[in-house]
């Protein structure tokens, strides 16, 4: 629970600091006067605002959570008077407040599928910078290739003629049919 | 002009074919799980830049509705919403299909989507020009005021806290704000990259909300799919199927057509308000989620009537109420084309031409969707890893064609992580975007009604019109916190879950 309401915190933490940077970023643009708003003005307002939000829905949350634990310690106050078993009463009201609250389940609860979405992110970014160099056909090939192996692991061959024949007509129907800009690369392709 | 030069506008060879790949684009996206309409638009719309804005406007529509048409298909016979409006589908849906009556339920599906989103162009061919009149008498105050309104309503229908949604919308406004300043041409927030003194691409930004996540969170959870091994027989409903599905498929026309014009509440709210309706007056409401017909006809006619409903706004008003039509006014702005009030009178033609590619459209999905189905169950056979590298190329092609730069593809690549991380942590991303679109009419509003009222905001409340648009606002804004309302909220909710 604690691990749970920390995170709410943090994010409420890093709204209510993007919200500052807007507003300090926007008072240095100038905020004009009233009749004559600057161009800060606007921004301001909305970096003003979501630092209040982002204080009240930290508040709600706290909130929410203590109101959550007070409810669960009074129950298993109550179960220990009654004389009953309070692990079981907890289990049940654990499931009651996960149910009610995504936010107490952990972020990445699978963890190799998340890792593999964060490869594809890097590989994504890398792609995305290589692409002015190697040129649009190479650089296709090898990020189709690594991802027919990421994602659900290929045959070899699968890999290798599914990455140059794919890369190859995604080239001919955007580039030579569609006539739609593409990056060239040092190569020339 | 009127609808008939408009159907001589969309029966066009070039336009006919624009349609048809917009409604083909559509289904078979509305049909694949892991990429929707928004995405898919979104991808496609550096090629709609070549071509005449009544042309591009057509297809980019007929993706957004044809997707619907799709969606369904594979909530019925995977019991996976293709597309997220047609989750409600899945309830009666698949139901249906395991009990032998997967023909019947595409059917109805497919006949109700096509008198619901009929319906809907309809309600849009009438409503539109009288609304555009009515909104000719709006100033500035008038504007920002219905702007806040349009915000603050999208962030009460949202799905999770009221309060997230409305710090989303904030992030859009400041998002949006990137670029020169309209008035004194100071570049703000644009960290010396040159590219940013346009702004912040709309597009990479939905491409990254909308489709990277999509395709990062599926990667995740991993997407299995079992897809309806029966052989789909008897498409066409009997009798008795025609006099069940009458009445919900009306009715939710009426709901969708609705709930369309309120920003926010879109094709999946319509859904699943059609759906408690019907099972509310239904006589055997203890058949729902069991296989009952009207649980798929009602919806089914209600998410598409939304989308014609959404259309009102957006054409007479410039107000999104759907990420799918943020996308369009921003597509509109880029053709250099003024959504509002004067749209009519100044472009009858793509008023008028795309109400006509509407009704076209809806006939061509309806021959897509009953007699080609075959086709669709095949494609969902795919397997989604051989889907996740043709997404995302597509994506980057997409994000780079805008103005043959890589900060837009990085742009996308960025706002991908964020929309994954959204998505876990429960912000949506909805708000931000149409934030985003609205922020520089909204801004440019604001900044004139001040100096239109020498700096009094008084002159927000001082007008009949605006006044009333802030009250709703406000009012709005108050409700949700108030503790009784609250409750009975609550309750009103465990009640539908149950």
């Amino acid at each position: 629970m604690s691990a749970a309401l920390r995170k709410e915190s943090w994010l409420s933490g890093f709204w209510i600091v993007c919200g500052f940077s807007i507003c300090i970023a926007a008072y240095r643009l100038s905020l004009g006067a009233l009749n004559d708003p600057g161009p800060g003005m606007f921004p301001f307002i909305a970096g003003a605002t979501l630092c209040i939000l982002s204080a009240i829905d930290w508040w709600n949350t706290t909130r929410a959570f203590r109101s959550v634990s007070r409810a669960m310690e009074q129950q298993d106050a109550l179960s220990l008077a009654n004389g009953k078993d309070q692990t079981v009463t907890r289990k049940i009201d654990q499931n009651v407040v996960d149910g009610a609250d995504e936010g107490l389940q952990p972020l990445f609860a699978n963890r190799t599928g998340a890792l593999k979405a964060a490869a594809i992110i890097v590989a994504l970014l890398i792609y995305a910078l290589a692409m002015e160099h190697l040129g649009f056909i190479l650089s296709t090939t090898l990020f189709i290739a690594f991802l027919l192996w990421l994602v659900e692991r290929q045959r070899w061959y699968v890999i290798v003629f599914g990455s140059v024949l794919s890369s190859l007509a995604v080239y001919l129907v955007f580039k030579v049919w569609l006539e739609t800009a593409l990056p060239i690369g040092l190569l020339g392709f | 002009m009127d609808i008939f030069d408009g159907f001589s506008i969309a029966l066009t060879i070039a336009n006919l074919g624009y349609c048809a790949a917009g409604v083909f684009i559509g289904t078979l996206v509305g049909v694949l799980p892991g990429i929707g309409p928004v995405a898919a638009m979104s991808i496609l719309f550096p090629v709609t830049l070549g071509i005449p804005p009544v042309s591009a406007v057509i297809m980019l529509s007929g993706i957004y509705y044809g997707a619907m048409y799709g969606g369904s298909t594979t909530s019925i016979l995977v019991n996976i919403p293709g597309e997220a409006s047609s989750v409600i589908t899945c309830l009666d849906g698949h139901q249906m299909a395991r009990k032998g009556r997967a023909g019947v339920a595409l059917g109805i599906s497919a006949i109700g989507s096509f008198i619901g989103g009929t319906l809907a162009i309809i309600g849009l061919q009438i409503a539109a020009p009288h609304l555009a009149k009515v909104a000719l008498i709006f100033g500035f105050p008038e504007y920002f005021s219905l702007m806040c309104c349009g915000l603050v309503v999208l962030t009460f229908m949202a799905q999770g806290s009221m309060v997230r949604a409305l710090m989303m919308a904030l992030v859009g406004l400041f998002l949006g704000s990137i670029g020169m300043d309209l008035v004194m041409g100071t570049p703000r927030f644009t960290f010396g990259i040159v590219e940013f003194s346009d702004g912040v691409g709309l597009i990479p930004v939905i491409m990254g909300l909308f489709g990277i996540s999509e395709v990062l969170l599926n990667i995740e959870q991993r997407i299995s799919k079992d897809v309806f091994a029966g052989k789909i027989s008897q498409i066409w409903p009997s009798r008795k199927d025609w006099e069940a599905s009458a009445g919900p498929i009306s009715r939710g026309g009426l709901i969708g057509f609705f709930f369309g014009l309120l920003p926010g509440a879109g094709p999946v709210a319509a859904g699943f308000v059609s759906y408690s309706v019907e099972k509310k007056i239904s006589k055997h409401p203890e058949q729902f989620g069991q296989g009952a017909i009207e649980g798929v006809a009602g919806p089914e006619a209600a998410n598409n009537a939304a989308i014609g409903g959404a259309f009102i706004p957006l054409l007479t008003l410039a107000i999104p109420s759907t990420p799918g039509m943020a996308l369009l006014l921003g597509a509109f702005l880029s053709y250099g084309v003024n959504v509002g009030p004067l749209l009519i009178t100044q472009h009858p033609d793509i008023f008028w031409g795309v109400v006509a590619s509407m009704y076209i459209g809806n006939i061509m999905l309806i021959v897509l969707n009953l007699p080609f189905v075959g086709l669709w169950v095949k494609i969902l056979k795919i397997p989604y890893h051989y889907l996740v590298p043709a997404i995302l190329i597509f994506c980057v092609i997409g994000s780079y064609s805008l103005s043959n730069s890589i900060v837009d593809v990085i742009v996308m690549i960025v706002f991908g992580f964020i929309g994954y991380l959204f998505k876990k942590l429960k912000y949506e991303a909805a708000p931000l975007i149409m934030a985003m679109v609205l922020s520089p009419l909204m801004e440019n509003n604001f900044r004139q009604s001040l100096l239109l009222s020498q700096g009094d905001f008084m002159i927000f409340f001082s007008r009949p019109l605006s006044a009333a648009l802030m009250v709703i606002a406000i009012l709005l804004l108050i409700l949700p916190n108030l503790s009784w309302v609250r409750k009975r909220r609550e309750k009103r909710l465990e009640a539908s879950l149950e």
